[in-house]
């Protein structure tokens, strides 16, 4: 009983971790000694390999790709302001009143615990040889399934994050016009460096940009500025608008890397960020219109094709240029209103000149 | 030993407080977490009925453990997969908080 006493009460203090700590990687790390103590009560229960099998798969294999997602897209903590104030102390409630009944219920129906000896010799131990000849004899269909069910989780996850090789092209280009220094936006710091080995491990190089990204990769950001100019100014004026207009485009061409790899195309993510934001103090032609609430990469594309390219153009819109606007915005009608546009347009364009 | 229902006692109250981090946090990793803490108590009870009804034989003896086992195998696909679309979803937003997701028409 000491022991299970004491398993018990780490773990809800784990779990208790999980959903309080406002670090992305505290929760996680929490979670790892939640399911290793969860390990430790199999063995408890007479479930020895499914014990082993929590360690290795649960807190080794999914834990640490969950770290890796974590860390590689720079989740930072969040804020606290709920949308619904009502919904936490509702939640609590109904989890206190749940597991209450659950309780009550498991111990009124209780049934008398069998012969340790008799347990012993069914379960022998929970062993790899008992647990494996009920997979393999009695659920082995079940078996089978899962196996189909984790390849297709396999293709699904790949192709998830795989990317076509014009957008791998295009999003090398946007990489190689910004690598300033970056802002914090919307929660995410964006990583300050450039992982060389990543992207020189590309497998469908494009002869003519390799050379045209080394300058720009520059670790100084100070540095990055004059060639990052120079390298814009190479491209053509037509190019530029095409190049806007391609930034939605431009995350998902940039982890073309390692098709297979979510780490990369994370840290491709961090990057395209990276260039997203860099490119936003520095180009005054194309801004990054998918900063304001309400525009997508789609929406984007369409006002850039309407000749809206900048914060500033936006914010000085007058009564007659909305409304012109909002009738060439086909499916996307009443948001400039809706969605505030000219303040957020404002508030951005000064943001733009401050820094 | 110790009997069965406490085992199930603790699997209620990790799996409440699991539902109420899926219910309560805004950023999709933490929930995702949430999850994974309701689905190991769900094995947790797996396991401790494993143990208790080990007496009908060996085929029901093993079905909670060979159960567990799957459910293992389930949970390692649908974190691969609901990470995966949780990259692709954090390329366009750069943030990932929920409430807004749902808001936001692309």
């Amino acid at each position: 009983m000491l022991t299970f006493s004491l398993l018990s009460i780490v773990m809800v203090v784990g779990a208790i971790g999980v959903i309080t700590l406002k670090q992305p990687v505290h929760a996680a790390l929490s979670l790892v000694g939640t399911l290793l103590t969860l390990a430790v009560t199999y063995v408890t229960l007479q479930a020895h390999f499914l014990a082993t099998i929590q360690v290795i798969v649960y807190a080794g294999a999914i834990m640490v790709l969950f770290l890796f997602v974590i860390m590689l897209l720079n989740i930072q903590g969040e804020e606290r302001e709920d949308t619904f104030v009502w919904m936490r102390p509702v939640a609590y409630g109904v989890a206190l009143l749940a597991a209450a009944g659950i309780t009550i219920g498991a111990f009124q129906n209780a049934s008398p615990l069998p012969n340790p000896i008799m347990i012993a010799r069914a379960l022998g131990g929970g062993g790899a040889e008992q647990v494996g000849g009920a997979l393999f004899t009695d659920f082995i269909l079940a078996f089978q399934l899962v196996g189909i069910l984790l390849l297709t989780g396999i293709i699904g996850a790949v192709s998830l994050v795989q990317r076509k090789a014009e957008e791998a092209v295009e999003a090398q280009r946007q990489v190689a016009i910004a690598a300033a220094p970056s802002r914090k936006e919307g929660g995410v710091a964006v990583l300050e460096r450039d992982d060389k080995p990543d992207r020189s491990a590309k497998p469908t190089p494009k002869p003519t940009l390799p050379p045209k990204k080394e300058p720009p990769k520059a670790d100084a950001s100070p540095k990055v500025q004059p060639p990052r100019e120079a390298v814009t100014e190479l491209k053509s004026k037509p190019k530029e608008k095409g190049e806007a207009q391609k930034q939605g485009g431009e995350a998902d061409a940039q982890s073309k890397v390692d098709d297979a790899e979510k780490k990369s195309s994370a840290k491709s993510k961090a990057k395209e960020d990276k260039s997203k934001e860099a490119s936003k103090p520095k180009e005054s032609k194309a801004d990054d219109l998918k900063r304001i609430k309400g525009v997508g990469p789609k929406l984007e594309k369409l006002l850039n094709r309407n000749g809206i390219t900048s914060f500033e153009q936006i914010a000085n819109l007058n009564a007659k240029e909305i409304e012109e606007l909002d009738s060439k915005l086909e499916s996307f009608q009443g948001r400039i209103e809706r969605d505030n546009w000219l303040e957020q347009a404002q508030e951005l364009a000064e943001e733009k000149k401050n820094g | 030993m110790v009997p069965t229902e406490y085992y199930i006692a603790l699997s209620a109250v990790i799996f409440t407080i699991g539902a109420v981090g899926v219910l309560t946090r805004r950023s999709a990793i933490m929930i995702f977490l949430s999850v994974e803490l309701m689905l190991n108590a769900a094995n947790l009870a797996l396991v401790a009925f494993a143990r208790q009804w080990s007496v009908l034989g060996s085929g029901p003896a093993l079905s909670g453990q060979a159960a567990v086992f799957i459910i293992l195998a389930i949970a390692a696909a649908e974190v691969a997969v609901g990470l995966g679309i949780l990259v692709s979803i954090f390329r366009y937003r750069s943030s990932t908080d929920v409430d807004s997701l749902s808001e936001v028409r692309l």
